[in-house]
């Protein structure tokens, strides 16, 4: 399974850079790899079933507990 | 940054600014718990509070004719502090479009398809938004005047089909819910459906006529309101008490729907509305959030960055809670207080400090 996500991603990733490559898109090259590879990064872990921390628990504990800015 | 050539006409901004709204129908459900049996109130009083917050965006749009978001900040506010809240913007979009496809994707699973994976049906999902967005504005535009027309259609349907099933007791007795839970009613209704319009600054290079801008978003506002309104007093009307512990109101005030045995379990209309609505209201964020980083990071085009924007968004989207209580709790608890700065302290303070500009430039031209 782990294989074909990383077959997909690789495949994806290929067009995609050789697109920007072509065209000497330099910046789009740079934000495109960066935010690929977070997202590679996430789909490879979850994959492996690895579990991630939920983003949202950050939210809830600057609103809850340090701020007290919530509805009880 | 290439501008797009199309441009967004009046009827096509009303057409989406009822769609966009209308993706939020079921998410008021979740709301019903609080507000009980006062959720019409509770959607009368945001909408009232909420149409302040839009005219103050439509005239930070026309003030600044043409421009997006992150157009505006980095005219108004200093160097990096300008860039600093057009990123958080983009993160704020971002985490709204995820929430949306986590909200999508497990609604589907919970009464479409229970044996699929979650990571299946998000992936499809945003695939399909991914696709829209890559073909552009003009698309998701020219589709919201069918959605829009399919979602009310359905909703006419179900509120004739259960109309003797209403009985308007049920709405007695009224404000039976405290205030604060009522201002956190309000105030939830206020941030998730109507003032989430703030996106729509960052089509405003897109729009072809900003002058008629007010009128046709106010009006499609108001459109989506009456919606809102005639959906959440018929579930109660319905339901009566048991509003307050039914996860999901319209679908079980759809499944009372029996005529003769034969036109039955209907909720499949609402699983419909609620698809195609939360395409809309998906694409148009994620197309803000591609929008906004090719306009920060001074791209040639967002569709650069549209493939990766979707894998982080799908990944996200699987991690973000862990159940669908979860997800309601912080919505209805935490997310209000976390979008007050957003939608109801950044807009107004940017709007003054542009009068403020306008002014002191008027001054200096006279001196």
């Amino acid at each position: 399974m782990i294989f074909i996500l990383v077959a997909i991603l690789a495949v994806t990733g290929f067009f995609g850079v050789r697109e920007l490559v072509l065209k000497r898109y330099w910046r789009e090259l740079v934000l495109y790899s960066f935010l690929f590879l977070c997202g590679s990064a996430l789909s490879i872990l979850q994959a492996m079933r690895i579990d991630l921390p939920d983003p949202n628990i950050a939210l809830q504990y600057v609103f809850k507990d340090i701020l007290n800015l919530y509805y009880k | 940054m290439k501008t797009e050539k199309y441009k967004i006409s009046n009827s096509q901004m009303m057409f989406m600014s009822i769609s966009f709204i209308q993706g939020a129908h079921l998410t008021i459900g979740f709301m019903s718990d609080i507000t009980g049996r006062d959720i019409w109130a509770a959607v009368i009083a945001a909408f009232l509070v909420s149409l302040i917050f839009i005219s103050i965006y439509i005239k930070l749009a026309q003030k600044f004719s043409g421009k997006s978001l992150i157009q505006i900040n980095d005219i108004l506010y200093p160097g990096v502090i300008a860039k600093f809240i057009s990123l958080v913007y983009i993160l704020f979009f971002f985490m709204i479009g995820v929430e949306n496809l986590v909200f999508t994707g497990r609604f589907i699973l919970s009464y479409v398809l229970p044996e699929t994976p979650l990571w299946v049906v998000v992936t499809m999902v945003n695939f399909v938004c991914g696709w829209a967005v890559l073909r552009g504005i003009e698309v998701i535009a020219r589709c919201c005047f069918l959605f829009s027309l399919i979602s009310a259609s359905a909703v006419l349907v179900v509120t004739l089909l259960v109309a003797k099933d209403m009985d308007f007791s049920n709405l007695q007795p009224f404000f039976e819910t405290s205030l604060k839970r009522f201002i956190q009613g309000a105030h939830v209704i206020a941030t998730i459906p109507f003032c989430e319009i703030l996106v729509f600054l960052m089509l405003a290079p897109n729009i072809g006529d900003i002058k008629g801008m007010k009128k046709s978003i106010l009006l499609g506002v108001s459109l989506s309101f009456i919606q809102l309104l005639v959906i959440a007093i018929r579930d109660v009307a319905v339901l009566g008490p048991l509003i307050s512990i039914i996860v999901s109101p319209s679908f079980e005030t759809t499944r009372v729907i029996n005529i003769y045995q034969i036109i039955t379990r209907l909720d499949i209309l609402i699983a419909i509305v609620l698809i195609i609505s939360m395409f809309v209201k998906i694409s148009i964020f994620y197309y803000a959030v591609t929008k906004g980083l090719a306009e920060l990071f001074k791209l040639n085009s967002y569709t650069y960055v549209i493939v990766p924007v979707g894998i982080v968004m799908i990944n996200l989207s699987i991690m973000t809670f862990g159940s669908s209580a979860q997800s309601d709790y912080a919505a209805a608890h935490i997310w209000p207080s976390f979008a007050l700065l957003f939608e109801f302290i950044i807009p107004p303070v940017s709007l003054i400090i542009a009068q403020i500009k306008g002014m002191n430039k008027k001054r200096e031209e006279v001196g």
